[in-house]
């Protein structure tokens, strides 16, 4: 696992990779520390990471506007932070985790399996997120989660697709959503996530072949073996 | 709301009080006589019905009232009207002679002795005084239609004494309890004392109770001085008063209104904060009041009413400039006061019997609802002050209990015990030092400045170890034993170690005291140069840290320092704090 630690304290940044180290072991195959977010910026354009971890308070500025521009790319974003009452509203924004400082072990390994592969078995959403943040054409917006009709996987891309019939690109997998979306959001296929709000009835096909019908018209196929949480979500 | 029914409620008073008061007098056949022919000296002839005064020289009536000037006689003098007719319903009903003056007489009707007030006599020892008023019973025998002849044998040798004009006011009218019927005409001057009287002791009371608003006590010393007014008019219906009596209270009545009509202007002056006129208004008034005495220094009567005129008008000039500046309550009082002087025209005769209690009555309501009002907005403003101090001690706790703060520290301070037990010892004692000198800051508007050092270096400590880097602070004081409010230069380090991050391994910061040449106590506080942050580019640093520094500034030496920051010609952030000589030394 690639893994970037932005923390302005250098005596809490070393506690922090002292700890990330001995959770993961040998699953790290780097751990890079730096102080500020141009700094992480600039390290980001030239290393792919799996994993972020954020002090929200960098600087005494709002880590907000950033945080929304770091949550739209295509790793997982941890916060670190003493400030416990931004807990919930990083959530909203689709961290997938908030660790408060300080911090013990077992609350830091309890963040990280949240991202092992291993552990991303459900087909439901895990997350809290009320926003997508979404980079387009140079910018990030931040998408209410209950616009979002379906999510396809699009070559490394997911593409996001709006109430109004708009369609956006994310970076992130739909694995990794799935680990921010709400539970309303349900996969129902290796390459579609649903958004439950929105669906209107399951059809079967010929062929044994299943769909969900939403209720702006879209018909997206469902795999066979999405089709019982499915069916028992919808019930 | 309120202003309106208080209003509504003095406007019926004044309105009904006049006609009230009149109805039941009217309602009698009454006569007042006038013109008197004078002569000194004492002859029997004098008295009789058939004498011929008219080449005498005759009194000269005072304007306004039924009052008739006649000469003080060395001796014993004679008054005598000419004939005079008397409606024949006089002859109904027991008739009778009412006087007021300060003589001692005789009372001759028609040629016939009738009685007598006290004894005149031509020397000062054989003269008995008599009451100022007096009433004699008229025999309806001796009562004629026409040609009925009045005479006095008098003598004021005790009265002229006082230096003061003689005067006889006399009516004739059907016999009755004197007493009562004044008694009667003082019906308003009563329950304008009983509310007066308690409006006084309401606001003394809430001022010596906390001795902040000095309305209060000139409204209180005001409605004191009204009672006391109404008081010395209504003696005159309760006791009969020798002239000695009669002179004292009026005397008393026109002291009482001067008083009246001062605390009213200092009411006025505070009320709507025109302190600054305070000195002229005392002066013009006052030069006014004394041209009023020279004019009337011996009718007491004419004097009270010129300085009721002086002070009301006087009030009304400064309300009018205060509706102008926009003060709060100016307007309602503005338009009594305009009312009051309305009251004025009736001549002072009337104004005084009865116009003026309604008058006052009205003032006095007005001025009790505005001031409660105002009493009522300052006590707004007390709870509002004590949340605002209140909100700071908070800021203070807060800036102890700060989560970031401590939570970082902790992270830090776990790296610490795994890497250098002692060093984590060390970190741990500048943080309960740091907590211990905040604690007892919870509450104190200054505390010592050496305590305010050991806050900053201890939490320059703990910042130190948690940037493992060494952040020390250096001083430069000229003064010892200076106070200064809490926490405000371990805010401005606060807030400088959020804005910067210091990469120099040994990074001072610079605290100096000195006083100007001025007198004036410098502080100025030199952070060092590191780099400054993302996302604080325009921003000056820290608004939230620096509006504390400022408030608590403000608290304790109000606008009397200036607080100014900005970059040195090194690059350095510089925060200075003046405070000025005056604020120091007062």
């Amino acid at each position: 696992m690639n893994i970037l630690v932005v923390e302005d304290e250098i005596m809490a940044a070393r506690h922090l990779c002292r700890v990330i180290r001995e959770i993961l072991q040998e699953n790290v195959q780097s751990l890079h520390h730096v102080d500020t977010l141009d700094d992480a910026k600039q390290y980001l354009q030239s290393h792919g990471i799996d994993l972020l971890f954020l002090d929200l308070n960098l600087s005494g500025e709002d880590g907000f506007e950033l945080l929304s521009d770091v949550v739209s790319s295509n790793f997982q974003t941890i916060i670190v932070s003493g400030n416990i009452d931004q807990a919930l509203r990083s959530y909203e924004y689709g961290v997938l985790d908030f660790v408060p400082k300080p911090f013990t072990q077992a609350r830091l390994s309890q963040a990280l399996d949240k991202c092992r592969p291993s552990q991303v078995q459900t087909e439901s959403g895990r997350g809290q997120a009320k926003y997508l943040g979404v980079r387009h054409l140079g910018k990030t917006l931040l998408v209410p989660i209950e616009d979002v009709t379906h999510i396809k996987a699009a070559d490394r891309y997911t593409e996001i697709s709006l109430a109004d019939g708009k369609s956006l690109l994310h970076e992130k997998k739909l694995k990794q959503l799935l680990c921010i979306l709400p539970d309303q959001f349900q996969q129902i296929h290796k390459s579609h996530i649903a958004n439950l709000r929105f669906a209107k009835d399951i059809v079967s096909r010929p062929g044994s072949s299943y769909e969900l019908c939403l209720r702006d018209g879209t018909i997206l196929s469902v795999g066979r073996k999405f089709l019982p949480p499915l069916r028992n979500r919808l019930e | 709301m309120h202003k309106s029914i208080a209003l509504g409620v003095a406007l019926t008073l004044f309105f009904l009080a006049r006609p009230g008061l009149h109805a039941e007098e009217e309602r009698l056949p009454t006569a007042t006589v006038n013109g008197f022919s004078m002569m000194q000296g004492d002859d029997e002839l004098w008295g009789t019905a058939d004498f011929d005064s008219s080449h005498w020289p005759t009194s000269s009536p005072v304007m306004g009232t039924a009052f008739n000037r006649v000469l003080i006689p060395d001796t014993i003098g004679w008054l005598r009207t000419q004939p005079f007719p008397l409606p024949a319903s006089f002859a109904d009903s027991p008739m009778a002679l009412y006087f007021t003056s300060g003589a001692s007489f005789e009372v001759w009707w028609n040629g016939v002795f009738i009685g007598s007030n006290g004894q005149p006599a031509a020397t000062l020892a054989g003269e008995i005084e008599g009451l100022v008023d007096s009433r004699f019973y008229i025999p309806p025998s001796l009562f004629q239609e026409t040609d009925n002849v009045l005479a006095l044998r008098y003598s004021a040798l005790g009265y002229s004494r006082l230096h003061l004009p003689l005067a006889f006011a006399v009516h004739i009218g059907p016999y009755q309890d004197q007493r009562y019927n004044r008694l009667a005409r003082h019906v308003p001057a009563l329950l304008l004392l009983g509310a007066v009287g308690a409006a006084s002791l309401f606001f003394g009371v809430l001022y010596f109770r906390r001795r902040v608003d000095k309305g209060s006590l000139w409204l209180a010393l005001m409605f004191l001085m009204v009672t006391f007014q109404s008081a010395a008019e209504i003696l005159r219906a309760l006791f009969s008063l020798s002239y000695m009596g009669a002179v004292a209270r009026i005397l008393l009545v026109a002291i009482f209104a001067y008083g009246s009509g001062l605390f009213l202007n200092l009411f006025t002056l505070t009320y709507l904060r025109l302190q600054n006129l305070k000195r002229w208004t005392l002066l013009i008034s006052h030069a006014l009041v004394l041209t009023a005495l020279m004019f009337s220094y011996n009718q007491f009567d004419r004097l009270t009413f010129a300085l009721i005129i002086i002070f009301v008008f006087s009030a009304m000039i400064l309300t009018a400039l205060g509706v102008r500046r926009g003060r709060a309550g100016a307007l309602p009082l503005l338009l009594v006061l305009i009312v009051f002087c309305c009251s004025f025209l009736v001549g002072y005769s009337a104004f005084l019997d009865s116009y003026y209690y309604a008058a006052m009555a009205l003032l006095a309501g007005t001025l009790f609802v505005v001031q409660a009002n105002a009493i009522s907005r300052t006590e707004r403003r007390s709870v509002e002050e004590k949340l605002k101090s209140n909100r700071l001690q908070l800021e203070l706790l807060k800036r102890q209990i700060q989560p970031h703060f401590i939570m970082n520290t902790l992270t830090a301070l776990s790296e610490w015990i795994l890497t250098s037990p002692e060093s984590s010892v060390d970190m741990i004692n500048a943080l309960a030092d740091e907590f211990r000198i905040l604690n007892g800051y919870s509450d104190r508007k200054l505390v010592p400045l050496e305590s305010e050092i050991e806050l900053c270096r201890a939490h320059l400590t703990i910042m130190s170890y948690r940037q493992n880097r060494s952040l020390t602070l250096d001083t430069s004081l000229q003064n010892t034993g200076l106070t200064v409010p809490p926490a405000i230069f371990h805010t401005l380090i606060e807030n400088a170690l959020t804005h910067n991050q210091y990469t120099n391994d040994n990074s001072i910061f610079t605290l100096t005291q000195r006083v100007t040449e001025s007198g004036d106590l410098e502080f100025t506080l030199i952070t060092p140069v590191g780099t400054r942050r993302r996302g604080d580019r325009d921003d000056k640093g820290g608004g939230m840290g620096l509006s504390y520094v400022r408030i608590r500034l403000q608290e304790v030496w109000p606008d009397s320092f200036t607080l100014t920051d900005g970059e040195d010609e090194q690059g350095r952030w510089k925060t200075s704090i003046v405070i000025s000589a005056k604020a120091i030394n007062g």
